[in-house]
């Protein structure tokens, strides 16, 4: 008599989380897709069904949306190719057992990512300034280097951000691989080492095939943080993005399009060729990594 | 006691409830929720309902939130999105930022004002130029804070010291003469700094502006392009430069880089809340004129205080900014805490407008705004005025560097912005 009601306990316990999650997420990201295919502008207006226009004027017709797309990937592949790998030697140095004073260190390297992006964009903004800033005044001056014009010179402003973002993620991600580096039992490393290795041999066959998974999970999240890279670009260069747009993200150009322009249907648009882009360059990121591979 | 007089005693007393709290109060509870960005209008506003407290409804209540600028227009509209969720009785929406509530020719969620104006007679009252800002196919949403008349600040220590008086300007070329002279002898002082708004404001003092009053884009027009280029020349030969932006902006104040700056009434108090340290060492005088006998001011900004639709209190909140914005009393306190000059005439001429300004070593500001007051230019609304904006911040580091001219950015982003009005018609 109870076996129906065995099975629909755990429907039940998922249910309250579930009916959040369809009314908070899925019933609006649904609807948010429908909008895509409508032409809506301004409040009150009333929607046109228009098709894949939108995504094809994204495309063909819009100039500021390939800027995003470019500045975005800009970063992203900073990302990817600096801060992911300085997390790692980060995570190296801090899992070496010579260090003193390791959970310090740890905290240390961890605290900027806690801070508020808008706080980390507005301080920025003052070392980056032109003539007052920090960096050019202090660092730059008394080795005889010319000011850089972080800021203001478009060819700055996506570098300026990346600086921006090793500050702030490469402790986390150092974290992650930390965990990863501990899970690597030593009988392995030491086996190698009674074997001959060298310490780069014993990195490069040992260590970082061990690392595969958190390898790729610390990849797909900076895929994922690089795309939706929002409030830091904002305060440090402004909504526009700064000279030329340099600094303008795919979310900032979402922003602008659906919350100042008031033109949501085509921001929504944005927003799903942005998903669409992630989940492509995550999958591709998999496969490179070969995560789904089980050995 | 028997049933009936229970009875009665009950009915009495519930009766007595009811009525009750009318007998206690002769006005009944208004509790107004307003937005502003600006934390001089918020002083301002809490006064006023005060002041209002005093003198209309002792129950009246006024919660005044201070939101960030784009935040508060940008929350506002998504609360207008979702038919009035979370937002407020009454708000401060900034000219720039007002257009965009016009966009897709919807509702913007706003109460037209035209009856409450037509009925006190405030349209001749108020200076309709500065009204033209709010106004949209002939209804108006919004009250105008401020005249913003734009004058000349400067440093009278460094000008007079070097021997120039920029009260006896009265050309462009004058300015650019004695600048010459300054500049020759103080390298790395800035006379000029061209900031994102100058151009603006100098096209309007021309009577051109980047849309016409029919709200064609005019950005691409001879007046603009020449207007850039004038400045161009002038920093070449050293006399205007862009200035930083944000907190280094008083940096630059502070250490004398920048010794004058075109700026409207609001920005005085700007100067007293940044750089206090530089009391008594400014004057302000006005807009030399392009010609001899051309206009000697112009206008920068501007902020309306709007009702919104959604509101349930909306007469409520039309009586207080009836009281407070369209009073002389509440215009002249507003310029005594803000110096923000008035768009209402008959607040104009008051005796309180006219006190000595420390900071302005001791110059009568009302005076001079008053004085040059009457010349205001027009400023055209446009929907698409916001999204120009975006645009031409994004290609000013380009002219002022050089990379590209003005008339190559100028016709770029007028073929944009008509695309844009094509595209959404």
């Amino acid at each position: 008599m109870f076996g129906w009601r065995r099975k629909l306990a755990p429907y039940l316990f998922i249910s309250p989380f579930f009916i959040g999650y369809a009314f908070f997420f899925l019933i609006p990201v649904i609807q948010s897709l429908r909008l895509s295919f409508y032409h809506q502008v301004g409040l009150g207006a009333e929607p046109r069904f228009v098709g894949l226009d939108n995504y094809i004027r994204l495309f063909t017709n819009d100039a500021l949306f390939i800027k995003s797309l470019t500045n975005t990937t800009y970063y992203a592949l900073g990302s990817i190719f600096i801060i992911v790998p300085l997390a790692l030697g980060l995570a190296l140095i801090l899992h070496s057992p010579n260090l003193r004073l390791r959970e310090f260190f740890r905290l240390f390297y961890f605290t900027p990512n806690i801070t508020a992006g808008v706080v980390v964009g507005i301080i920025f903004g003052l070392v980056f300034e032109e003539q007052y800033g920090l960096i050019n005044n202090l660092l730059l001056a008394p080795l005889g280097i010319e000011p850089v014009r972080w800021l203001r010179d478009p060819n700055w402003v996506m570098p300026s951000i990346i600086i921006l973002g090793i500050w702030k993620f490469t402790g986390i991600n150092a974290l992650y691989f930390m965990v990863g580096l501990q899970n690597i039992p030593s009988e392995l490393k030491e086996a190698a080492v009674v074997d001959g290795a060298t310490r780069w041999q014993v990195f490069r066959y040992v260590t970082l095939p061990m690392l595969r998974p958190v390898l790729a999970f610390v990849l797909t999240f900076a895929i994922i943080g690089s795309y939706n890279l929002f409030a830091e670009p904002v305060t440090l260069v402004g909504e526009v993005g700064g000279p030329n747009n340099a600094g303008l993200t795919m979310t900032m150009y979402l922003y602008n399009r659906g919350f100042r322009e008031l033109r949501m249907s085509y921001a929504a648009a944005i927003g799903y060729t942005l998903a669409i882009i992630i989940v492509v360059l995550t999958v591709i990121q998999l496969f490179l990594t070969r995560a789904f591979r089980e050995d | 006691m028997n049933k009936s007089l229970r009875l009665l005693i009950v009915v009495a007393s519930l009766l007595l409830l009811i009525v009750a709290p009318t007998l206690t109060s002769a006005q009944e509870a208004v509790s107004l929720e307003l937005w502003t960005f600006v934390n001089t209008h918020a002083r301002w506003f809490r006064e006023q309902a005060e002041r209002y407290r005093e003198e209309v409804n002792p129950n009246f209540e006024l919660e005044v939130v201070e939101i960030a600028g784009s935040d508060l227009f940008a929350r506002l509209r998504i609360s207008l999105q979702s038919g009035g969720v979370g937002a407020p009785d009454i708000a401060d929406i900034e000219q720039g930022s007002f257009g965009s509530f016009l966009r897709g020719g919807g509702d913007p969620g706003l109460v037209v004002l035209n009856d409450l104006l037509e009925e006190g007679g405030y349209n001749e009252q108020l200076v309709s130029s500065r009204q033209a800002l709010y106004t949209y196919q002939g209804n108006t949403y919004g009250i105008e804070h401020a005249l913003t008349p734009v004058v000349l600040y400067y440093r009278a220590d460094v000008w007079e010291g070097a021997g120039f008086d920029p009260q006896t300007f009265e050309t462009w070329d004058d300015f650019v003469g004695a600048a010459r002279a300054i500049v020759a002898d103080n390298p790395g002082v800035v006379p000029l700094p061209i900031h994102g708004a100058l151009h603006e404001i100098l096209l309007r003092q021309q009577d051109a502006d980047y849309f016409d009053a029919d709200g064609n884009v005019t950005i691409d027009s001879e007046i603009s392009i020449e207007t850039m280029n004038w400045l161009l020349s002038l920093q070449e030969e050293g006399i205007a430069a862009q200035p930083p932006t944000g907190d280094a902006l008083w940096a630059a104040f502070k250490d004398g880089t920048l010794i004058s700056w075109v700026g409207a009434d609001w920005y005085a108090g700007f100067f007293k809340d940044n750089a206090p340290e530089l009391e008594g060492l400014w004057k302000a005088a006005p807009l030399p004129a392009f010609e001899p006998g051309g206009r000697r001011t112009s206008v920068w900004g501007g902020t309306g205080a709007m009702v919104v639709a959604t509101s349930p209190n909306v007469e409520a909140a039309l009586d207080f900014l009836e009281f407070a914005m369209l009073s002389v009393e509440g215009n002249v306190r507003r310029f005594e805490l803000t110096n923000l000059f008035p768009p209402f005439i008959p607040a104009m001429d008051n005796e309180r407008l006219h006190a000595e300004d420390a900071y302005f070593s001791g110059q009568d500001l009302g005076a001079l705004f008053a004085e040059v007051g009457p010349e205001a230019p027009a400023q055209y609304q446009s929907p698409f005025r916001s999204q120009l904006n975006d645009l031409n911040t994004a290609a000013f580091q380009d002219i002022i560097d050089g990379i590209r001219t003005p008339e190559e950015v100028y016709t770029e982003i007028a073929a944009t912005i008509r695309d844009e009005m094509a595209f959404e018609s």
